[in-house]
């Protein structure tokens, strides 16, 4: 049989397939601020990919666009600082550390582990495997009342 | 040789290791209890074993050397994995455990077969891992080795076996079960070695104003966001080592030690949260020993390496006993888990992949003799293998997360990703890492812009998979079986 797949999360599969590609492109053209950005793109869509449900979006994109927000806002600060104050001890610091530094550390590890890692506990009896999706996946495999 | 108090904690934790790996056998009862330790136990326990199996020794002696050597370059690499914990339990973590509810899942290998229907998927992945998992405890033996034999004041060859005889007896008697409940302890030991030396470090410093003012000062590339390496480096690190996470079998095998499905829901935070935690040690000594150096409290030191070592000098007696049983366990976490993995591939998945198969008896009977011959092998490999262990020992984090994460990544969640794109993927990514592994290591050539050849392979291999796929049919699609059908649409 003729294999046919219009899943929605099969799509995206095939958008990140692209980002990917792309990303091989400006790796090998040392295009380094374009790749920092195909980066939290592909991490976005991964997460997209695996929070989402075959055809049902559902907290998936907002996971996803999150995560991508976080880490665009992240990533043009730190570029924006490493290359004001390169070479040089800072104009001001935050804690001590060089502002850009403080944007990778402690900002960013923090604010993309919210969406990125804790949702994942946030959403889990409500969307990841709420009981339905339990039942129904008991149900689909011919399992009922033995799992 | 250390002092009585440090020797007298890191024998306790040898003994208290090897009681907890031994005490799993009670709970091995089938092969896949063994080989994967099916379905044995509850979120915190694994978990915690999932951080500490990612967290190797590197990120207690590496880590810091590379922060005393480039700064800020190599915290790229720490600072993804969180976040690679959460996508591990997104992306594969319910399709696996889904999965492992409804078939007798032990290993990786099993997983692939069943998802592509093809024991060629399963013996070529059986391949990888075994050639993954004997480069990586080869670079182990020496670094435990000397870490041991540093602390305890004997020679060399008998801190070695030690330190993998001991690991290879608990490993051996309960598999992947004595795996995971020494990696939980393992996991807490870490953690407490790693919230102390952050207190010790930011009290020694004066906090961070004065830690990094310090450094800055004296050389300010040391604290930017970037350090002394490239930003393709950092940024493709960063890439690797968040999606890359999931594609490591240490990681992965995980899930079907689960009980129930309803343990998933904490897995992710507790892993990731406690590898924060830790990746705080990797951190605050790598710039604290710069601290200590620039600050001429010590002299400059004749290898980034021995930045932990040096920081711990400056330490009282207990946390240094403390911070090396962490970095025991995390050489031996690491360790139990790749012999587990390679065990099962040679005894499991290897002769299924050949059409012969073992009865479950006879499998955990030769699961123990063939974890006895992988470790002998690996010793032998790693102390006598010099060049060649260094060689092999790039094939590390990059070649897991080249060969298994197209597999496990896409596999299970596109049904239309099929048995031709897993071939192909896994071949390539085979073909690739062995590539460029001749072309730096061997051939001496450097690929341009410092990117990480595993970088290369993985978006390679992971675009294989999709575009074979699109023109292939093998088990996608209406070819699924049903119940993986269901686990790739829940």
């Amino acid at each position: 049989m003729e294999v046919v797949d219009i899943s929605l999360r099969g799509n995206i599969i095939l958008v990140n397939a692209a980002v990917l590609f792309f990303m091989l492109v400006t790796a090998l053209t040392n295009s380094w601020q374009v790749f920092g950005y195909l980066v939290g793109l592909s991490l976005s869509l991964w997460l997209i990919i695996g929070a989402m449900k075959e055809n049902k979006l559902g907290p998936a994109l907002w996971i996803g666009i999150s995560v991508f927000i976080i880490w665009s806002v992240c990533i043009t600060l730190i570029f924006r600082y490493w290359a004001e104050f390169r070479g040089q001890f800072p104009a001001f610091t935050i804690a001590g550390m060089h502002p850009g530094f403080f944007i990778l550390f402690p900002v960013m590890w923090l604010l993309i582990f919210i969406p990125g890692t804790l949702s994942y506990a946030l959403l889990f009896d409500r969307w990841i495997m709420t009981k339905e999706d339990w039942n129904e996946f008991c149900k689909k495999t011919g399992k009922e009342g033995e799992l | 040789m250390s002092d009585p108090v440090t020797i007298g904690i890191v024998i306790a934790y040898f003994i208290l290791t090897f009681a907890i790996g031994v005490y799993a056998i009670k709970r091995v009862k089938t092969a896949e209890h063994y080989f994967g330790a099916h379905k044995l136990f509850g979120t915190v326990v694994t978990s915690i074993a999932a951080f500490a199996s990612i967290m190797s020794g590197f990120g207690f002696i590496g880590g810091p050397g590379l922060v005393y050597a480039l700064g800020a370059t190599s915290l790229w690499i720490t600072l993804a994995a969180p976040l690679g914990f959460g996508l591990g339990w997104f992306l594969i973590g319910k399709r696996v455990k889904l999965i492992s509810e409804i078939r007798p899942i032990a290993t990786l290998p099993d997983i692939a077969a069943a998802r592509f229907k093809s024991e060629t998927v399963r013996g070529l992945l059986a391949v990888s891992l075994v050639l993954g998992v004997i480069a990586y405890l080869g670079t182990q033996v020496m670094a435990g080795g000397y870490v041991v034999s540093g602390l305890l004041g004997v020679d060399l060859e008998v801190a070695i076996l030690i330190i993998f005889g001991i690991t290879m007896i608990y490993t051996s008697i309960a598999g992947m079960a004595a795996s995971i409940l020494t990696d939980f302890f393992q996991g807490l030991v870490m953690l407490v070695a790693a919230v102390g030396v952050l207190v010790m470090a930011l009290v020694m410093t004066g906090g961070t104003e004065g830690l990094f003012t310090t450094i800055g000062q004296k050389d300010p590339t040391l604290i930017d966001p970037l350090g002394r390496g490239t930003w393709m480096l950092v940024l493709m690190w960063y890439f690797v080592f968040t999606i890359g996470g999931l594609g490591q079998p240490h990681l992965a095998t995980k899930f079907y030690a689960l009980k129930s499905y309803k343990d998933l829901k904490w897995g992710a935070l507790i892993s990731g949260g406690s590898y924060m935690l830790s990746s705080l040690l990797w951190i605050f000594v790598g710039y604290a020993a710069l601290w200590l150096v620039i600050g001429g409290k010590i002299p400059a030191l004749a290898k980034p390496d021995q930045a932990a070592i040096a920081f711990l000098s400056q330490m009282p007696v207990w946390m240094v006993a403390v911070v090396y049983a962490g970095l025991l366990a995390a050489i031996m976490s690491t360790a139990s888990g790749f012999i587990s993995i390679g065990t099962a591939a040679l005894v499991r998945d290897l002769p299924r992949s050949l059409g012969k198969e073992l009865e479950h008896a006879k499998q955990v009977r030769w699961g123990r003799v063939v974890t006895i011959l992988l470790t002998v092998f690996a010793l032998i490999f790693g102390y006598f293998g010099k060049y060649l262990v260094a060689i092999l020992g790039a094939l590390g984090w990059g070649y897991f997360a080249s060969a298994t994460l197209p597999l496990l990544a896409i596999g299970l969640n596109w049904k239309r990703a099929t048995r031709e794109g897993a071939i192909a993927s896994l071949s390539i990514a085979l073909i690739l890492n062995i590539g460029f592994l001749i072309y730096e290591k061997v051939l001496g050539m450097k690929i341009p812009y410092a990117i990480p050849s595993y970088g290369i392979s993985m978006i390679v291999a992971l675009l294989a998979m999709v575009i074979i796929s699109l023109f292939t049919k093998g088990a996608a699609g209406e070819d699924l079986d049903p119940d993986i059908r269901a686990a790739i649409e829940a």
